[in-house]
């Protein structure tokens, strides 16, 4: 194998540091798992090859967002059984948003990692129920036999919990750092 | 509840998977048209999937840790078990330094010194170096007017049958999965012993297995076979796994070490194996060929690893080709060995079949000219070797001589080892004769086949010779207690009262001496013993020069036996220390050297044999032995009979008009017992030698003095029945026969009559 070019490397650094982004992104839009993982193995794909086309003034994240719509959205035309719960105007929306709200890529990652370390282990029990064991809320509240109701709100207000611990340390991050222009050099 | 809770639920199900259809477009609506929602959806999804990853990754970072974890045990272990067998092989070199390599080169003192008696013996006879008789599990019998005839029967040691038993019984699919080979040991037995039960089949005695020094025990052993394999196969399959080999002994399975010099150098080499061994292997392995890969070499690598023979791919490779049945592999030697062994272990299985085909030919005899056969151009007279082309010039001349009555015979098929059954069976008015054919022991690669032929005669036992009913045999059965005669020699003294009070003795008896695989019981010394002065061999004081030499000569092979007991021990042990202790292994060659020194040992057995030979010769007169046994006979046995087994001779074959010796010798522990019977023809009782006779046998008596054989009367003249011609009628025919070849016996002959047996023969699968 012939080692990467500098361009290669280029879009690989960038590629992985938004890789997880990315995937949150293409994750709101599709559900089902092993579709999100074809979809998102085409967009990768088609980033790759149209690297060159990428304007480096931009961000790589909200440019790699753009591409991942136009391809969901041409998947989509191409494949109406593609699982894919919103029409275009609202995935249009979605990316608006996820524009509007990009975040330093890793942090909040970094962020989630330490605030559930602060949380109260019977907390974090139901958590990994949610996320690690992949239990839907109703297995959940069968497992820890509570009612349904009462489990969705546990998990509302967890998540709520670690949003506002997330905000807090971005923030302060942001406070005690500056942010980082997200201008990639080319 | 606020709105931002509601669309929080809202997305809470959306990702979660169970918002319906309305919710979902009721989300889509509220994203299209409320930037706050997005915004927020934005926020939630982000967080969804932080939370998703964080706990992916935990989960996975838990498994490698386990891994590593039990990476780190297990190493440790290895370690322990290392530094364990390092212990134990220093405990086990020390010993042999400081006991076996002094007992050893005592006892090569001790041979020279009998070797130097027996030099300075003044009536010494010349030394004969003759090699211990083979056991072969044939035994003769005489008839009175003609030479010995010889019938086979198979009797395997008590090794061979196991090897046998566990190559001929396939277990069904196997899983075993055991941390330590003695488990998996256990495991295989205890499948094998219910599979067994299961169909109401005996099993071999399996469960004496023994871990050898060197051997790691506690390797762990995985074995998953998908089809019915040998439990040979299976037991190779798992020493496999433990660097070890299984050896079988009288007593059941040794697994040693299979010690490789440079284990891990590459080499290529070619194994024949055949296509059906091949596919055996395979389909244990789940693995399977089609025909449309035929006339391609097939990738062996899979199936090998089933069989826990790993190949690193990338310079490693086992190809197996059906053209030319045969597997190349290039590998590291360990995995070549390996390779070996379990193709040994499978090929046991599928034996070379032979295929016999017989023709049968009635010639009648010319009264007045003799013979017609003889004015025939190219029949030899007897047994002969026919090539193709004399065999097809016979039969064309026979077919067209009148008279002659061809007749083709069913063809049998056997393996090597076993008795084939195929007979021709002449019959008249007032006899019957048979001539068998046997097969010996066949090698596998053998370019020919080695035949043992034999004429068996049998009288008629459907009438006497006045043409009466055959009457009952009176039967004087004799039991004798056990005696200790481990290396002795051994005897059954019987005492004949006749009629008018006169008593004699008969002695039956042998050389019984305590082997691997059972007790060898050699008749080579009885002439000696019934027909010169033999003095018993262990004697108190007033020893003779001869029996302080053998006395020596068996000293040194209890010793000998004993040591090199210990020596194979010791080098197992060292063998594992290879690399640790390259100064114990020269030690160890040069102490090999030692034993190997000690077969001088050997000229006193040849000296033994031969002065049973000469006597044999000398003192034999067959005219002495008128109860019709000619006991030269037991000179030519030499069997080996497992312990508790029994080993049976009679003499005659049984019938109506002749009186016959039924002799069973049962072998127990280091204890023979000797019991049997003498059936004496009611209607033709031989002699003076009458129906109220007194037999008296006694096992623990040592012969003394020469016997006196009285004259015990007339016998039924048996040839009056059938008369031989001449001695050719009853030659022992052994053969080597070749690819087309032909046999030709003359396997009865009449008055009126001759009969020839044509017998072809070809290796099969």
């Amino acid at each position: 194998m012939s080692a990467p070019t500098p361009n290669h490397a280029h879009f690989l650094r960038l590629f992985l540091q938004n890789e997880s982004d990315l995937r949150a992104y293409v994750g709101a839009l599709v559900r089902e798992p092993a579709a999100r993982e074809d979809v998102f193995q085409e967009i990768s794909l088609t980033l790759w090859e149209s690297f060159e086309k990428y304007d480096t003034q931009r961000s790589f994240g909200a440019w790699a967002r753009g591409v991942a719509t136009n391809k969901i959205l041409q998947m989509r035309r191409a494949n109406s059984r593609l699982p894919i719960a919103f029409p275009p105007e609202a995935i249009e929306r979605v990316l608006e948003a996820f524009d509007a709200t990009e975040e330093e890529p890793g942090s909040r990652e970094e962020a989630l990692r330490d605030c559930l370390g602060t949380m109260p282990e019977k907390s974090q029990s139901i958590l990994k129920l949610r996320y690690e064991d992949k239990l839907s809320c109703k297995q959940v509240a069968k497992r820890l036999r509570r009612s349904l109701d009462s489990v969705y709100q546990h998990l509302s207000r967890l998540r709520s919990q670690l949003e506002d611990c997330i905000e807090r340390r971005l923030s302060a991050d942001d406070l005690s750092t500056p942010a980082r222009p997200h201008i990639p050099t080319k | 509840m606020n709105a931002h809770t509601d669309i929080d639920s809202l997305i809470a199900r959306y990702f979660e998977g169970s918002a319906g259809k309305s919710e979902s477009a009721k989300l889509a609506d509220l994203l299209t048209n409320d930037p706050e929602v997005a915004a927020r959806f934005a926020v939630v999804s982000r967080t969804e999937h932080a939370l998703a990853h964080h706990f992916e990754s935990e989960a996975a970072a838990a498994v490698a840790r386990r891994e590593l974890a039990e990476t780190i045990a297990e190493s440790e272990r290895r370690e322990e078990r290392i530094a364990a067998k390092a212990t134990k092989g220093e405990t086990v070199a020390a010993h042999y330094r400081k006991v076996i390599q002094p007992v050893l080169r005592a006892a090569a003192a001790l041979a020279l010194l009998a070797l130097a008696t027996y030099a300075l013996w003044p009536d010494a006879p010349s030394p004969t170096i003759t090699e211990t008789p083979a056991a072969t599990p044939t035994e003769r019998k005489n008839i009175p007017s003609g030479e010995p005839v010889r019938l086979t029967h198979n009797a395997l040691s008590k090794r061979d049958r196991l090897k046998q038993e566990l190559a001929s019984f396939h277990l069904p699919q196997i899983e075993i999965q055991s941390d330590s080979l003695t488990g998996a040991m256990d495991l295989l037995i205890t499948h094998y012993e219910s599979v067994a039960a299961e169909h109401g089949e005996n099993v071999a005695s399996l469960s004496q297995f023994h871990v050898a020094p060197g051997v790691d025990a506690a390797a762990p052993i995985h074995l998953s076979l998908r089809a019915s394999v040998p439990v040979s196969t299976a037991l190779t399959a798992l020493t496999i796994q433990a660097d070890a080999r299984p050896r079988f002994t009288g007593e059941g399975v040794i697994l040693e070490p299979h010690v490789v010099t440079n284990p891990d150098e590459i080499i290529s080499r070619q194994f024949a194996m055949s296509e059906s061994t091949f596919r055996q292997l395979s389909q244990a392995a789940s693995t399977e060929w089609s025909e449309a890969e035929e006339g391609i070499s097939w990738d062996a690598s899979q199936v090998l690893q089933t069989f826990g023979i790993h190949l690193d791919t990338d310079h490693e490779q086992a190809r197996f080709d059906p053209s030319q049945q045969k597997l190349a592999v290039t590998s590291t030697r360990r995995n070549a060995a390996s390779i070996d062994a379990l193709r040994r272990a499978a090929d046991a299985t599928s034996q070379t079949q032979i295929h016999l085909t017989t023709k049968l030919v009635q010639i009648p005899l010319d009264q007045e000219n003799g013979d017609i056969t003889q004015h025939l151009p190219t029949l030899v007279q007897t047994e002969s070797l026919l090539s193709d082309p004399e065999y097809q010039a016979i039969m064309r001349s026979l077919s067209q001589t009148s008279g002659v009555d061809i007749m083709t015979m069913p063809a049998a098929v056997g393996r090597g080892g076993e008795e084939i059954s195929v007979s021709a069976e002449e019959s008249t008015d007032d006899s019957r004769s048979i001539a068998g054919v046997s097969l010996e022991s066949i090698s596998q690669n053998a370019e020919k086949l080695a035949l043992n032929a034999s004429r068996v005669f049998v009288y008629p036992t459907e009438s006497d010779e006045n043409g009466n009913a055959p009457t009952p045999t009176r039967t004087y059965e004799f039991s004798v207690p056990a005696a200790d005669t481990e290396g002795k020699q051994i005897s059954v003294i019987t005492r004949f009262t006749e009629a008018d009070g006169e008593t004699s003795e008969v002695i039956l008896g042998g050389l019984a001496r305590f082997e691997d695989d059972g007790l060898e019981i050699s008749g080579e010394d009885l002439p000696t013993m019934h027909l010169i002065t033999v003095e018993p061999l262990i004697q108190g004081e007033g020893e003779t020069p001869e029996n302080q030499t053998q006395q020596l000569y068996w000293n040194l092979e209890a010793d000998r036996a004993s040591l090199e007991k210990q020596l194979s021990q010791g080098q197992a042990s060292l063998q594992a220390l290879e690399k640790k202790n390259t100064t114990a292994e020269q030690e160890l060659a040069d102490e090999l050297k030692f034993t190997w020194q000690m077969d001088g040992a050997q000229m006193l057995r040849g000296y033994n044999h031969q002065t049973c030979t000469q006597c044999h010769n000398d003192d034999v007169d067959a005219g002495d032995f008128k109860l019709g046994v000619d006991f030269g006979w037991i000179k030519e046995q030499a069997d080996v009979c497992p312990f508790s087994q029994t080993s049976q001779f009679t003499w005659p074959e049984p019938s109506f008009t002749t009186p016959s010796i039924n002799v069973r010798t049962t072998f127990e522990g280091h204890r023979i017992r000797v019991e049997g019977e003498v059936r004496i023809p009611k209607a033709h009782p031989p002699g003076n030698l009458n129906a109220g006779s007194q037999w008296n046998f006694d096992a623990t008596q040592a012969p003394t003095n020469q016997i006196q054989f009285p004259q015990l009367g007339k016998l039924p003249q048996l040839g009056s029945l059938f008369q031989p011609t001449d001695n050719r009628d009853s030659v022992i025919f052994d053969a080597v026969l070749a690819q087309g070849e032909v046999l030709m016996l003359e396997a009865a002959r009449t008055e009126n009559t001759r009969t020839l047996l044509f017998l072809s023969a070809k290796k099969t699968r």
